[in-house]
């Protein structure tokens, strides 16, 4: 059975898993790649050569503000069209109409709201994929090699020392490590050794300058001929060492480079998933589920214990450039300092804009906790560390907007509720005409205050796109949207069906104010 | 005297369920901007915000809505049709069988609170700095009104009673708040706090008081011109349930 790569939308599970149950019929072996918090394109390049084909389901990803597909899945598109492969691309029917160059002539539609409804089309197109597959005189690019490494850098002190680096990880996960610089490189063109290096190598390394040197022509074969490469430029003004659409990495100094090529490294060990096996032991609802939830992965900062409320003070981004931001949006939308004459009104305006802002502008989806071994600690993103995938939890969503009142000078608040089987955070702010000291914070209190409007309360989720309900709104208001999110309104609303619910219990409300300003 | 325990299961449990304290005796008036003490699980009325020259702004009324709770165990309730059998006369047989088991079934419950609390707050404080604010006293600054209400709590182990329903609707629609509903008690048994379809009420409401440690204040008063009225509310709490319920 052939092995073919198959790129699709994590967020979009209703759509993978109606395309993975027809491959499911045709026997195919699907690799995908689980979710994961590091774009790794070299690993993407790797999987490219060694597979005899390239699926890729592309949806709509819409927002208020725009209508378009992921980039991410756009430079999936491009190296599979330059690495050569047999491919089948399914994309809806509104993204082909509108980005109709964007994609080759072969690209068969879907309809988001309804993939059914070409269904005889797609099982047609898969099974001439298939016999397209058997073709026995196709064979992959590339077969998996032995543990080579080519580390390729310009002859530059600085450079040589990063290479320097980079090589010894490699060499310490056992890889034979070759170098190429100074003159070697001069001969890129006239040199057929130089390449036959390179397509040896499991994997290049490019430390880069920020000058066009000798390494940028052996970079440019490289990538003509989809060698899996890393390329990490040196950018003295680069203000983190995440990597760009198209994998570049810019570094400012050694250690971020270590950093950012170790994360790199590991997601280019990690393997693939077998999407169709998933499938056929479980469900494909199941396997796209499991490939959609991120990757357990090494944890930055500190971890939350779950039982510790106050402990989540710690986990918010007040003073970060992306809350900054945010709020600096708010207060030019309003034309008024933000913290001058509260009132309520004034307070749900500055919520509304944040919230509004955030769902129009920010492309949030909505993730579950990723498995862990940890029962009592948990990972909480802050807003330095969304990722690529811009995934989140109900926790890190509380978090970022509690984060953001509090910018906004609003007395933020998350409330963490117990239902049977899940736990949920909501997040929100008291009225500036509350008074902040409560004799007791009991659910009695909590319910007593959101019918007043003494707390306002909210599903921080609805920002982000879900497939499905998350907590207290139905299914039917997340998909009245093209992008499953929900309005302000429906967000507050879904907060209060929430907490009326007679099978909740409150955990704790974080009141973060008085824990700032209280004596530790 | 200490509160009788019918009154504080069904006191806990309202609370529980709205984040109100529910007025008790459920029958008695209640109204915005009353001034008074807690005592034995219930607000007492001194005096009221007008009384004492501080001018409050009533909300405008929320949306109507029913609110419908029996307690979380000793409650159980039987009408004599089916559901879905349209009747327009039936028995509802209502059991209790645990002390402070209640039925709480209102209809067109609307919510009124204070609009101007900073004013209001800051205007407390200054009768508090004048000696003319009793730090004892609490403030309704939140109602909830029912046009019609029943309210049934046991005081007894086991209790119970039965009413005869008649409508023009269908029984089972119905509510046992709804002035559509002719309702007359045809027997009970055990004692029994009631009200059926009670017409007007205020079941429900919240309260602020002045901090405990208001003392420590290095000043209550804002003074005006220098710190805005807005900073006269970290000078109240809200009391807890327990607060009431152990007066």
């Amino acid at each position: 059975m052939r092995q073919v790569y198959f790129s699709h939308s994590y967020r979009d599970r209703s759509i993978n898993s109606y395309f993975l149950d027809r491959f499911v019929r045709e026997d195919f072996a699907l690799l995908a790649d689980q979710k994961s918090s590091t774009w790794c394109v070299a690993k993407l390049e790797r999987y490219m050569l060694e597979s005899s084909g390239f699926v890729s389901i592309i949806p709509r990803r819409a927002s208020t503000e725009k209508l378009g597909y992921s980039p991410y899945i756009g430079h999936e598109l491009a190296l599979a069209r330059r690495a050569g492969v047999p491919r089948l691309f399914f994309v809806d029917n509104i993204i082909l109409e509108k980005f109709r160059d964007d994609f080759p002539k072969d690209a068969v539609p879907f309809v988001y709201d309804e993939p059914g409804f070409y269904a005889s089309l797609h099982d047609s197109a898969i099974k001439n994929f298939r016999l397209k597959l058997e073709d026995p005189g196709f064979t992959p690019l590339a077969l998996r090699k032995r543990k080579k490494a080519t580390v390729i850098a310009p002859k530059n002190k600085e450079l040589l020392q990063a290479a320097d680096g980079v090589g010894a990880m490699l060499a310490t996960s056992d890889y034979e490590v070759s170098r190429l610089t100074g003159q070697q490189l001069h001969s890129a063109l006239d040199d057929v050794r130089l390449l036959e290096t390179l397509r040896d190598s499991d994997i290049c390394v490019f430390v880069l300058g920020d000058r066009l040197s000798y390494a940028n022509v052996v970079l440019g074969m490289a990538y003509a001929h989809c060698i899996p490469s890393v390329r990490l430029r040196f950018d003295r003004r680069a203000a983190d060492t995440n990597p760009d659409v198209t994998g570049l990495i810019r570094w400012s100094n050694l250690d971020g480079l270590i950093t950012a090529f170790d994360e790199q490294f590991d997601d280019f060990k990690f393997g693939m998933q077998e999407a169709v096996g998933m499938a056929k032991s479980t469900s494909s609802d199941e396997a796209v589920l499991d490939i959609s939830r991120s990757r357990r992965e090494k944890i930055a900062g500190d971890l939350w214990n779950p039982k510790d409320g106050p402990g989540l003070v710690k986990h918010l981004s007040v003073d970060h450039a992306y809350v900054e931001d945010r709020v600096g949006r708010v207060h030019n939308q309003m034309g008024t300092a933000l913290g001058t004459n509260p009132g309520r009104k004034k307070s749900m305006e500055i919520c509304r804009h944040l919230y509004d802002g955030l769902r129009k502008r920010d492309d949030f989806v909505y993730e579950l906790e990723p498995q862990s071994m940890m029962t009592d600690k948990q990972a909480i993103r802050q807003a330095r560390e969304f990722d690529a995938n811009n995934s989140a939890t109900c926790i890190d969503l509380a978090c970022l907007f509690a984060s953001l009142l509090e910018a906004a000078y609003q007395r933020s608040v998350i409330v963490v509720l117990d239902m049977p089987g899940f736990a949920h955070a909501l997040a929100g702010y008291w009225a500036p005409d509350e008074p902040n000291d409560h004799q007791q914070l009991d659910l009695g209190t909590v319910r007593g205050a959101a019918r007043r409007g003494d707390l306002v309360l909210f599903e921080a989720t609805g920002i982000a796109h879900s497939e499905n309900r998350v907590a207290g709104e139905t299914d039917k208001e997340r998909k009245l949207a093209d992008d499953r999110r929900l309005d302000f309104t429906t967000a507050k609303k879904a907060a209060i069906t929430l907490l009326e619910d007679p099978d909740i219990r409150l955990r704790f409300l974080v009141d973060v104010h008085p824990l700032r300003t209280s004596p530790t | 005297m200490e509160m009788a325990s019918p009154a504080k299961v069904y006191q806990k449990e309202m609370h529980n369920n709205v984040g109100f304290f529910a007025t008790w005796l459920p029958g008695d008036h209640m109204e915005l901007g009353a001034v008074g003490v807690m005592k034995d699980g219930q607000f007492r009325q001194e005096a009221t915000l007008k009384d004492l020259g501080i001018k409050y702004k009533p909300s405008d009324e929320g949306s109507p809505q029913p609110l419908k709770y029996t307690s979380s165990k000793g409650t159980s309730i039987e009408s004599s049709v089916g559901a879905k059998v349209p009747a327009v006369t039936a028995d509802i047989k209502i059991d209790f069988s645990s002390e402070g088991a209640f039925l709480f079934d209102a209809l067109r419950v609307r919510q009124v609170r204070i609009k101007n609390r900073f004013d209001v707050t800051a205007d407390i404080l200054e009768l508090y700095e004048e000696g003319k604010w009793n730090k004892e006293w609490y403030v309704v600054e939140s109602l909830h009104m029912a046009d019609s209400a029943t309210i049934i709590v046991s005081q007894d182990q086991s209790a119970g009673i039965v009413m005869a329903a008649s409508s023009e609707l269908p029984i089972p629609s119905t509510t046992l708040a709804d002035p559509k509903v002719d309702l007359s008690v045809k027997s009970s048994h055990g004692k029994l706090f009631q009200i059926i379809g009670g017409r007007n009420l205020q079941p429900l409401y919240a309260c602020l008081r002045l901090k405990d440690n208001l003392f420590k204040a290095p000043k209550v008063v804002p003074v005006r011109g220098t710190v805005s009225r807005e900073t006269s509310i970290k000078m109240f709490a809200r009391p807890s349930i327990e607060e009431l319920i152990g007066s």
